[in-house]
């Protein structure tokens, strides 16, 4: 490992080799107490920070297999990395600060493999492959290939094991796929960063998520009540707490109180004001014979045409004064020790 | 400020459980009233819960008035309350009914939107997720099948 550090006389950093590449550590083992149980760890603090040139990274094994035998040792010296959520984006590099800001490296300083763990995060972060998936892959480094389809694996072990919404990984490993089928049948080796078996490795591991998502299967666990032990203005609530008109026709269909409650022409209405404007509905207004608007084909109709609303729990934010791309929830305020901007 | 004082509620199966009124105020006067408030639709193991919800959030601010924009956001859930809710769907469903019933507004909003979370997004998956007997007959799910798919036409 090449010396980095802060200039020339300082005694240099250790580094520490981690699955998405190098990262600074520094030892607090002093100063942080023990914790009293069986597990009493050694905490180091991974810093990254923004005038530092990350060199090599390529996939180590090293770490993730020292971190399986920890995890099957029921380990005493575990690791905990901090990371500051943050990047710096600059347009150039200057001779003082000399860095690079690119898909990849915003992939591990946003820390996406430990976003999608938060419920506020994880459909957005989705949405995010998925953009990329539909538009962005061949302008992805090497890097950058790998950490996308490194987070990407994350996200299918965590659907096929707590089961939650596998739709929009569906959806985004369909698009993943059309895209790679596109991309190594039309246009081939000369548009593609890498070698093109990498690809067809890549394709075929998606296609394999495909089948295994599709084979997902739940157990029956529950012994206790059940989704219709509940009262009817209950069901009622939870109803109207979806945003996607495709749950509440399945969950239509799966009893006949269900499938009354899931026709409330109020229920579709609300859904439709949350999604679309009024002048949108008047295009393409459905009007029943006895005179009612019929809500429900209005929004499907409604949705073939126009985009509907995304809304999520936390969200990156852009700073223009200080050019940083941040985590909505990151206290920049204390690290800059100014008024967030 | 004057201090709250402290209220017996007896669960269903008989336990006591002597709690300061974190919870809205029971309609009762000060006037010593010491016999135990029953709760006969609670089960003390969900009581537990409930309380330990309510000590959790007992400094929270009173929550904003109903916006409608937020009625179909699932996805703000506070990290320690999914944490929380990490149980099994049958105490999930209880926590649920006993949020109603005690009306506590803040712990009903939090495990509706669990539940939803756990029904987004999947399809016929739903019914042994949920342990649900499929009351339709062969017929009328047929019908019913049949009525939806013209939301599948592209």
């Amino acid at each position: 490992m090449p010396f980095l550090g802060q200039d020339w006389r300082s005694p240099g950093w250790s580094w520490i080799k981690t699955e998405d590449g190098w990262k600074r550590c520094e030892s607090w083992s002093r100063d942080l107490e023990r914790e009293n149980n069986p597990r009493a760890l050694t905490r180091s603090v991974i810093l990254n920070s923004d005038d530092e040139e990350i060199f090599s990274n390529e996939e180590q094994e090293y770490t993730s297999k020292k971190r399986k035998k920890d995890h099957f040792r029921n380990d005493t010296n575990a690791q905990c990395f901090y990371r500051e959520k943050w990047i710096y984006v600059h347009k150039e590099s200057t001779r003082e600060r000399h860095g690079y800001c690119t898909l990849g490296e915003a992939f591990n300083r946003l820390d996406f493999s430990s976003a999608i763990q938060d419920i506020r995060r994880f459909t957005y972060v989705v949405k995010l492959l998925q953009l990329i998936a539909k538009s962005q892959l061949t302008s992805l480094s090497g890097v950058a290939q790998k950490n996308y389809f490194n987070v990407l694996d994350k996200i299918v072990q965590k659907v096929l094991d707590d089961h939650q919404n596998p739709r929009l990984i569906k959806d985004l490993l369909q698009d993943l796929s059309s895209t790679l089928c596109i991309l190594l049948r039309g246009v081939g080796k000369s548009v593609l960063v890498g070698n093109i078996n990498i690809w067809v490795c890549r394709l075929e591991t998606v296609l394999r998520w495909q089948q295994q998502l599709q084979d997902l299967r739940v157990t029956k666990v529950n012994d206790g009540l059940t989704l219709s032990d509940l009262p009817l203005h209950m069901l009622n609530n939870i109803l109207y707490r979806f945003s996607d008109g495709w749950d509440i026709v399945t969950l239509g269909q799966v009893t006949p109180t269900l499938s009354m409650l899931s026709e409330d022409r109020r229920l579709w209405k609300k859904l439709c004001q949350y999604h679309f404007a009024e002048k949108q509905f008047c295009r393409h207004l459905i009007v029943s014979e006895k005179g009612h608007v019929e809500w429900k084909l209005m929004y499907f109709a409604l949705q073939k045409h126009y985009p509907p609303r995304e809304q999520y729990g936390d969200t990156l934010h852009f700073c223009r004064h200080c050019s940083i791309l941040f985590w909505k929830d990151c206290r920049l305020a204390l690290l800059f020790k100014v008024p967030p901007c | 400020m004057q201090t709250m004082p402290s209220i017996k509620l007896q669960c269903s199966n008989g336990e006591i459980f002597g709690v300061d009124t974190m919870l809205e105020d029971l309609g009762m006067d000060d006037e010593g009233d010491n016999d135990p408030v029953p709760l006969p639709n609670v089960k003390a193991a969900i009581f537990k819960k409930v309380i330990q919800w309510c000590t959790h959030h007992k400094h929270d601010p009173p929550p904003p008035t109903d916006d409608e924009n937020k009625e179909k956001w699932t996805d703000d859930i506070p990290v320690w309350d999914q944490e929380f809710l990490k149980v099994d769907q049958g105490i999930l469903f209880e926590l649920i009914l006993a949020a109603n019933y005690l009306d506590i507004k803040g712990l009903l909003d939090v495990t509706c939107k669990t539940v939803v979370n756990m029904i987004k997004g999947k399809s016929e998956e739903i019914c042994k997720s949920f342990n649900i007997k499929i009351d339709f007959t062969e017929e009328e799910e047929v019908q019913v099948c049949k009525e939806n798919q013209w939301c599948e036409e592209k």
